[in-house]
């Protein structure tokens, strides 16, 4: 688990972060959302002490990062930011493999290790691996960024705008990508975008800061149903909020028993991704599998439709 | 084309530092009438090779210092001595090498010393700003990716930020070593061995062949040390990861 307390950073007197505390559970994915100057950036570094806080303090696991020494506690924690910063001169199998490097692995674990994620992230190690930086495409530099942050197997994973630079079809992609990733390896993410949606469609939990301070930190269906601020009410926008909400919630907990002809939907996907098929199929309920294709019962469009009214559960 | 640059100037220069005999002929028009052609105080590679002793001699502790200068005023302990550093190698470059080899001689004594002083200060600018220039040039985001994956300060130096600015490093080197080259034959006025000492004789002695001799062959060397540097520097920025689109 990941704490602040009070932590403020201040440079020339203005409170960059401001008093904020907070934390943020183990094995989830939390986005912190807000606009430039909000001081989310300065947050995210004083957790792998890039930044030292001026006062209040980090706590990872219970222990104070402060008290660990600066270089160990970097090589602990991954760490993606905006553009990558891939050491142009390495190649990509190198460049992921830095850490490890670092920590003084042996060098056939490393090469495991490099081929292993590059698997993992869809590329091939034998072609992508002797490549340089500037002969990558945006979409496999940014994965390659993410295995050389997710290296040394680090409990935490610090992630800058990690999707800023991609355009909107690989962002997409990219996306699903991390959430996979996080489902199997159970990392705990703090992102940190400008993009709502961004936030709404990876965050567990979503913080959304405003002048170094948080206006709202709650799970995405409270942001989305019962924002704290005007300003959180803005950032999420007041058009399609239903749809919004819809999309934030699986299918599974809305099940029916039942039977329903045509083709099933994943248990797993949104109730947005549901009705879209309903209208498009001209259908008023459909069957429901999971990932094996074991049907599981049906859902109604009536329940759909309720689940994303404004008095919906938050 | 550049096979070509390649094979001329080899062709001059191996000409001639091993067999000036050959190109006696062509310079003879420009001897006095009834005077020695070619040199014949000292062997030309001799002088060459004291010349080019000179060159190192000078280049190697200014690159040393230079290089330091630059990366001590590049940490942020080291940002306030900049101005000061940078104060110290303009001055080094303002200060006519002429000069500087008067003023030293009465220090030094005569010989190749205060060839060596001159040559050194007016050396150290070009690499001083150039590793600068290379250092600063290595981008934000890469240097903030070197600290936060837990490289210490002299790993992310040693590792990332000196291989990224070799290729302006070596440009530095090459300028400051190319000028040398030139200079050093101002080094004969006190009595340093060099190249100049031919053309301080064709000098005194009104032979044009003795100057070209000198001239040439100092010009030649001057040049493909300069494109010895260039090969250098692209194989430099093929590892920095630098596309140059060269074919190595």
């Amino acid at each position: 688990m990941i704490a602040f307390e009070a932590l403020t950073k201040s440079y020339d007197g203005r409170n960059v972060v401001d008093n904020v505390t907070a934390s943020f559970a183990t094995g989830t994915i939390t986005a912190v959302v807000g606009t430039s100057g909000s001081g989310k950036t300065t947050l995210l570094r004083m957790i792998n002490r890039l930044i030292e806080p001026t006062t209040g303090c980090v706590q990872i696991n219970g222990r104070d990062v402060s008290e660990l020494p600066e270089v160990a506690l970097r090589r602990s924690i991954g760490y993606v930011i905006q553009g990558y910063g891939l050491f142009p001169h390495w190649t990509a199998a190198r460049n992921i493999g830095v850490v490890p490097r670092l920590l003084g692995w042996r060098t056939s674990e490393i090469e495991a290790r490099t081929a292993e994620l590059l698997r993992l992230l869809q590329l091939d190690p034998a072609q992508i691996g002797p490549r340089y930086p500037h002969q990558l495409s945006g979409g496999q530099a940014q994965r390659i960024g993410v295995a050389r942050a997710l290296a040394a197997r680090p409990d935490v994973l610090l992630m800058d705008e990690p999707f800023g630079a991609l355009d909107p079809v690989i962002r997409r992609q990219a996306q699903r990508d991390l959430s996979e990733i996080q489902h199997q390896l159970g990392t705990t993410i703090i992102l940190v975008t400008h993009d709502m949606n961004e936030a709404l469609r990876l965050g567990n939990a979503i913080a959304v800061m405003r002048d170094g301070r948080f206006e709202q930190f709650a799970p995405p269906s409270e942001i989305v149903c019962a924002p704290a601020t005007p300003f959180v009410a803005e950032l999420v926008g007041e058009e399609g909020r239903a749809l919004r909400l819809l999309s934030l919630t699986p299918v599974g907990p809305h099940l029916r028993t039942g039977e329903a002809p045509g083709d099933p939907v994943a248990d797993t996907a949104s109730l947005s991704d549901a009705l879209s098929e309903m209208i498009w199929t001209g259908r008023d309920r459909l069957p429901v599998a999971d990932r094996s294709g074991r049907r599981l019962g049906v859902i109604e469009r009536a329940d759909i439709l309720s689940a994303g009214r404004r008095a919906a559960p938050v | 084309m550049t096979m070509l640059r390649w094979i001329l100037l080899l062709a001059i220069t191996g000409g001639l530092l091993f067999a000036p005999n050959l190109l006696e002929p062509m310079l003879r028009p420009l001897a006095p009438a009834g005077g020695p052609v070619l040199y014949n105080r000292a062997t030309l590679s001799s002088l060459t090779g004291a010349h080019l002793m000179l060159v190192v001699m000078a280049m190697v502790p200014s690159t040393i210092i230079g290089l330091t200068l630059a990366v001590l005023v590049s940490r942020p302990a080291g940002a306030e001595f900049l101005p000061l550093s940078r104060t110290i190698a303009n001055i080094g470059q303002t200060f006519p090498p002429v000069a500087v080899l008067a003023l030293s001689v009465p220090l030094l004594g005569f010989g190749s010393l205060p060839t060596i002083l001159a040559l050194f200060l007016y050396g150290l600018l070009p690499i001083f700003e150039n590793t600068l220039a290379g250092l600063r040039g290595v981008p934000g985001a890469v240097a903030l990716s070197a600290r936060a994956v837990g490289m210490t300060p002299g790993q992310v130096l040693a590792q990332v930020e000196l291989p990224i600015a070799m290729p302006l490093i070596l440009e530095g080197i090459r300028i400051s070593t190319v000028i040398a080259l030139s200079t050093a034959t101002i080094g004969s006025t006190v009595a340093a061995r060099s190249l100049g000492e031919v053309i301080i004789a064709g000098l005194t002695s009104n032979n044009l062949a003795f100057i070209v001799q000198g001239g040439v062959l100092t010009g030649c060397i001057a040049v493909l040390i300069y494109d010895l540097f260039g090969l250098l520097i692209a194989f430099a920025k093929h590892r920095a990861g630098i596309e140059t689109g060269d074919q190595l």
